[in-house]
């Protein structure tokens, strides 16, 4: 055992006490998340850049509201952009762009013009330019679905995905739809106070607290409910693979520079490749401690409210060292059977989509979290991890057996991995050809079973 | 001084007659005998040369002894131990392929090894070990900063780390600089002196011939050889007569009793049937002319080797007709 304890101890410290652990330690969320953060942060650092947009309004009523909607939208920007917080008549997504509307030299445009303005599109002189016919918004006289009146045009060259398409659009609905409502006869504000929004409000089950009140959850919990499983999940998923890639790059190491041959001197392959599974599940512990906390930290900074059964914590811990057991013995086969990384990801392929395959479910499982999806793939081992700790943390409940068949069942598959992985870890250890497939492992298998 | 100040005499041991036996071992890979039903005797406290051609199955015995591999039948006894399954720490080994952590420093992996032969507290070990491997300079560099050579040696200290009863060395020799290829000869040989079994297998004969107490030669799975460099040299030697005709005249092919025979600056040597064709090879030679020089000759370790491991002239032609 001591020498189990030693092989431990020495793959811990290779895997945690390396710049790249650390390195990717903190990469890895910021790279997952960076989008959430990183595109407004990035939008604030390269301030605001304005945007020509020409339109030629053949209503001769449009063009001073959009002049007007578009003035205000600039000071709040530019507010938002000087003051570092978030303004909420600007959208981040929308970007940092300033508009600035001019009116066309005619109301409506000849083919010409058309062309001359595309031209100053194409040289940058000008963003894009906006058409709005002259019956612009006009009632149907027909059925709203057989013409639509209320089409005006808007030319750029990003035309499909332009936010200030969008804009133009979301402010042109508003008016029209005003515009439409006084020409019916009928009192905009009438009609807004008709339109006022129903809320079901989202709660949770209640329950009586220590101090004897009854409680629910609200509001918040809509979005927890959603992102906070997800966000497990992510931690699982992140945990595993950084646990197990190590291993690879272990096993290799030892077989490229011919370390196998000198440790199976000292200690058998069982032995070796016992520790190095507890070295690597304690390496997994430092990677989940660090992330959990540090969700933790920045959860109680925010004031958020983790709406986690803390009860459920030991069933998490079950099937992260499962999951970090089962892949990193994988991982650890792939690597003492193959030569060169190039071999070694070909073989890494089938394990990773058998790994991500909740990852592409999530959000019908969140949604359901007692429905087939989610239920069969708890039950399928290779995804027991992360649709489990996804299942566990969605405040649902589950029932009582879920949890612990999927244990005892990820239990005999990882015990059955890693016996066979074993026995092919200590074939390829000191072969110098490489199985560059799983049919060539398994015909390995084979050959030493006779 | 022995392997260093702290090793002790392996008086247990040494009362023991044999190191390691091996009986009637088979070892198939992929249905082909690597090593075929070999028996083997390592006498206590000797040192015992592997030789034989690449591919022989020198290494494969070596793996057995050390139970890296397990053999198809026939059974492996070291130390007076049978158990096939676990490593044993009395065991010191140096593989062929040679190499290490890179990225760990000397003094970490020997601390590594030293824990994985279950020595405790190894700190005096390493500093005493380092010494005598004239390495005490490097035990903070990196394995990556070390040359093929000083690697080497760091290697050679791992595989004594743990003052083993049997040390079993592949090729232990090969790479080294003059210096340094007699700093590990002398070593060996202090090893020997103080009751530790050596098992080394060698390309380089003359090594062998020096150093070995025994010889073991496998050849194409099969042992060929086994004895002291003496007995193998005289059962040689009986059978290889060396002689020269008056006149530089050459002797012709196809004697009777004569085996074969090589020619060099007018003298012949001719491997017989049996120590008997000698009186009847003599005879011969006389009808053929005045023969000059005629002895019975004592072959080396090297010129045995060749006899046995050279491409018989069916082989060659064999391989180029494959070809």
């Amino acid at each position: 055992m001591k020498k189990v304890l030693a092989i431990a101890r020495r793959e811990f410290t290779a895997m945690v006490v390396t710049k790249t652990f650390v390195f990717s330690l903190f990469m890895m969320p910021i790279l997952m998340a960076g989008g959430l953060f990183l595109i407004p942060a990035l939008t604030k650092l390269s301030g605001t850049k304005e945007r020509r947009i020409i339109v030629a309004d053949a209503t001769d009523a449009l063009f001073d509201s959009i002049q007007q909607a578009a003035e205000q939208r600039n000071a709040a920007l530019a507010q938002s952009m000087a003051s570092d917080s978030d303004n909420e008549s600007v959208d981040p997504m929308m970007g940092a762009e300033t508009f600035r509307f001019e009116r066309a030299a005619t109301a409506t445009l000849s083919d010409e013009q058309r062309l001359e303005l595309s031209d100053q599109i194409r040289d940058g002189q000008l963003y894009a330019f906006v058409e709005i016919p002259a019956e612009f918004p006009s009632i149907p006289t027909e059925s709203p679905n057989q013409t639509d009146h209320s089409t005006a045009k808007f030319v750029s060259q990003d035309a499909v995905l332009s936010q200030t398409r969008r804009w133009l659009e979301s402010f042109l609905q508003k008016q029209s739809r005003r515009t439409k409502l006084i020409e019916l006869g009928l009192d905009p504000d009438l009609v807004a106070k008709a339109n006022v929004a129903v809320t079901l409000t989202p709660n949770t089950p209640f329950e009586k607290t220590d101090s004897g009140s009854v409680t629910s959850k609200d509001g918040m919990g809509t979005l927890a409910s959603m992102f906070l499983p997800f966000g497990i999940m992510m931690l699982m998923f992140m945990v595993i693979f950084m646990a197990a890639q190590p291993m690879l790059e272990s096993a290799m190491e030892e077989k490229q520079h011919r370390i196998a041959e000198l440790l199976l001197g000292s200690v058998t392959s069982t032995e070796l490749m016992a520790g190095k599974l507890i070295g690597n599940v304690a390496g997994s512990f430092v990677i989940f401690t660090f992330y959990a906390c540090g969700a933790l930290i920045v959860a109680n900074k925010n004031a958020w409210e983790l709406s986690l059964d803390w009860t459920q914590l030991p069933w998490l811990i079950v099937f992260q060292i499962l999951g970090v057991l089962l892949y990193s013995s994988i991982f650890l086969t792939i690597g003492a059977s193959v030569s060169e990384l190039k071999e070694a990801q070909s073989l890494l392929l089938p394990v990773w989509l058998l790994l991500v395959s909740p990852l592409m479910v999530w959000f019908m499982a969140i949604r359901d979290p007692n429905g087939i999806v989610a239920v069969s793939l708890s039950f399928f081992p290779p995804s027991t991890p992360l649709m489990m700790s996804l299942r566990l943390s969605s405040g649902q409940t589950l029932p009582v057996w879920h949890a612990p068949l999927a244990a005892l069942l990820m239990l005999t598959i990882t015990t059955v991995v890693i016996m066979t992985a074993g026995r092919l870890y200590r074939i390829s250890l000191l072969r110098t050809d490489s199985a560059a497939s799983i049919k060539q492992m398994f015909q390995r298998l084979r050959a030493t079973a006779k | 001084m022995g392997w260093s100040a702290k090793t002790t005499f392996h008086e247990a041991t040494f009362l023991s007659t044999t190191a390691v036996e091996l009986h009637q071992v088979v070892k198939r890979f992929s249905g082909q005998s690597v090593v075929d039903e070999v028996d083997l005797s390592v006498p206590t406290g000797s040192i015992y040369g592997f030789i034989g051609p690449n591919g022989s199955g020198k290494t494969t015995t070596m793996r057995l002894i050390l139970r890296i591999y397990q053999p198809d039948s026939g059974h492996v006894e070291v130390l007076g131990s049978r158990d096939v399954k676990t490593a044993d720490p009395r065991v010191g080994y140096l593989p062929e392929e040679r190499g290490l952590y890179r990225r760990m420093t000397v003094r970490q992996i020997l601390r590594y090894f030293a824990a994985l032969k279950g020595v405790r507290r190894p700190g005096p070990l390493i500093d005493d070990c380092l010494e005598r491997m004239e390495a005490s300079s490097w035990q903070k560099k990196r394995i990556e900063q070390l040359s093929k050579g000083m690697a080497q040696k760091i290697q050679f200290i791992v595989a004594l780390i743990a003052n083993p009863e049997l040390v079993i060395l592949d090729e232990p020799f090969s790479g080294l600089d003059p210096v340094n290829l007699d700093l590990i000869r002398n070593i060996v040989l202090e090893l020997r002196n103080r009751g530790t079994t050596v098992i080394f297998s060698t390309h380089d004969m003359s090594q062998a011939q020096q150093m070995c107490d025994r010889v073991f030669m496998i050849y194409r799975g099969k042992k060929v050889l086994d004895g002291t460099i003496d007995s193998i040299r005289q059962s040689y030697g009986k059978c290889m007569i060396r002689a020269k005709m008056a006149d530089g005249a050459s002797i012709p092919e196809g004697l009777p009793g004569v085996l074969d025979q090589t020619a060099e600056q007018g003298f012949f040597d001719l491997r017989l049937n049996s120590d008997s064709e000698r009186q009847n090879l003599l005879n011969q030679l006389t009808q053929i002319g005045d023969v000059e020089h005629f002895e019975t000759v004592r072959p080396t370790l090297h010129d045995i080797f060749v006899q046995i491991a050279k491409p018989k002239s069916s082989e060659i032609e064999t391989a180029e007709v494959i070809q």
